[in-house]
């Protein structure tokens, strides 16, 4: 007996992709995995770029953790310029983080595979049978939002403060 | 009456946009009663058949399947709204458009010959029409609402289009431009952020794209004449909307094919 599963749109994932299962005799015989998101190409076009832009365009790599896209070329760009952080930026940015893993882990696990592991095809339908969990869910998603807002500016995308901006003695 | 089916595509995009729509978490079970969520596959997997009657679309196109799946989403959508900068400018991949594709896919990717890509990355209205354009980098989630719900009421969107600077002036927030020569979009970029960066001391970088009827030619010499790097001019507009022709026209008259333009 052959059968094949196919999936052309994996639904709630973070990003595109397909999968393809084909079975044999109900054995697993070939799987697919096609990640079609577009490639878009941030480390040709940073190339060129003055420093200072490269957190602000290195979030826009995710806009469901962009947090980590900002820190991680900050990081760079501090390794390779030499530069010290003070302890404060540093907690400052830890909280930043800690923000965006509340926001990205309640979306994750009460809207993306939660209605998987529970028989249903989204969050809202959840809450046709369980609205009191995901309005609980919404509001720690919520607290994770507000949060990101007060350190970073805004939700999704945060705007960079201090806590990613160098001194000014730095700039040429 | 049934109710108006919305259904939310992605194309070339950070995702961005659509959380923005997910965030609206005070909002989220109400407008879900008040619309059917037809097709939007980061929030469900449940699939209706189309026609819908409101279509949200992020990202830019910039593969020859994008091209090609727009189209045929064209034909399911009555209403179709171009969502946040990508949808309307070709946003921060359309850096592409001033250089070869293939020189940056080779920096980037070992085998570049298994990418199918476009030369550029544009917005949706170069493909097919957009009913209405909602700016933003990313979109101000309750402009998405508001635009749902005057879609439902069967009024026009309150949409204002000023520039960032008004938005400033409001805040009684003290130009950075003026006071600290801090390089700033905000004369010629669209309002919708509520003049976030200003408010934080830094310059606005465009986000929100040209504001309509600003004078961009002016700001774009403005900024260049207090640069603090060469170039610096041209990287703020040649940025996350630099595709925007408005954006494209001021830099293009700001370097006027002169030998100093950089990379990008």
């Amino acid at each position: 007996m052959r059968q094949n599963i196919e999936v052309d749109a994996l639904a709630r994932v973070e990003g595109e992709g397909a999968l393809y299962i084909r079975l044999k005799d109900g054995e697993i015989n070939d799987i697919q995995v096609n990640i079609y998101e577009p490639p878009r190409f941030f480390e040709g076009f940073l190339q060129g770029r003055y420093y200072q832009e490269v957190p602000d365009i290195t979030a826009r790599i995710c806009g469901i953790c962009p947090v980590a896209y900002q820190m991680s070329s900050v990081q760079a760009l501090e390794a390779a310029l030499n530069i010290t952080i003070s302890p404060e930026v540093r907690a400052l940015r830890r909280l930043l983080y800690c923000a965006e893993y509340i926001e990205s882990h309640a979306l994750h696990i009460y809207m993306l595979q939660a209605p998987d592991l529970l028989g249903h095809d989204s969050a809202l339908s959840l809450a046709k049978v369980a609205p009191d969990v995901v309005r609980q869910a919404l509001r720690l998603k919520k607290i994770g939002n507000s949060l990101l807002r007060v350190v970073g500016g805004r939700s999704v995308l945060p705007w960079i403060t201090q806590t990613f901006r160098w001194t000014m003695s730095l700039s040429p | 009456m049934s109710k108006p089916k919305v259904a939310v595509y992605k194309f070339s995009s950070c995702d961005g946009c659509q959380l923005s729509i997910l965030n609206l978490e005070d909002e989220l079970l109400d407008l879900a009663g008040a619309v059917e969520i037809a097709f939007f596959l980061e929030a469900t997997r449940r699939v209706l058949p189309g026609p819908y009657d409101i279509g949200l679309v992020e990202g830019s196109i910039s593969t020859p399947h994008e091209a090609e799946r727009i189209q045929e989403i064209r034909h399911q959508v009555r209403f179709l709204i171009a969502l946040g900068t990508c949808a309307t400018s070709g946003g921060i991949q359309a850096l592409r458009n001033f250089t070869q594709v293939d020189d940056l896919a080779v920096i980037v990717y070992e085998h570049p010959d298994y990418l199918h890509v476009l030369d550029t990355s544009t917005p949706i209205s170069q493909h097919v029409k957009v009913d209405l354009e909602l700016w933003g980098c990313p979109v101000n989630k309750y402009q998405v609402l508001e635009c749902v719900a005057a879609l439902l009421q069967n009024r026009t969107p309150y949409l204002p289009t000023h520039s960032v600077c008004l938005d400033c002036k409001r805040r009684g927030t003290v130009c950075v431009m003026v006071a600290n020569g801090t390089l700033c979009l905000g004369p010629a970029t669209r309002t919708g952020c509520g003049a976030l960066c200003p408010a934080s001391g830094r310059g606005c970088y465009g986000c929100f794209g040209p504001a309509p009827g600003a004078e961009y030619a002016t700001t774009a010499h403005l900024l260049q004449s207090k640069e603090h790097y060469p170039g610096e001019a041209v990287h703020l507009m040649r940025n996350f909307a630099g595709y925007a022709p408005q954006f494209r026209e001021a830099v293009d008259a700001l370097v006027g094919g002169s030998e100093n333009e950089p990379a990008l």
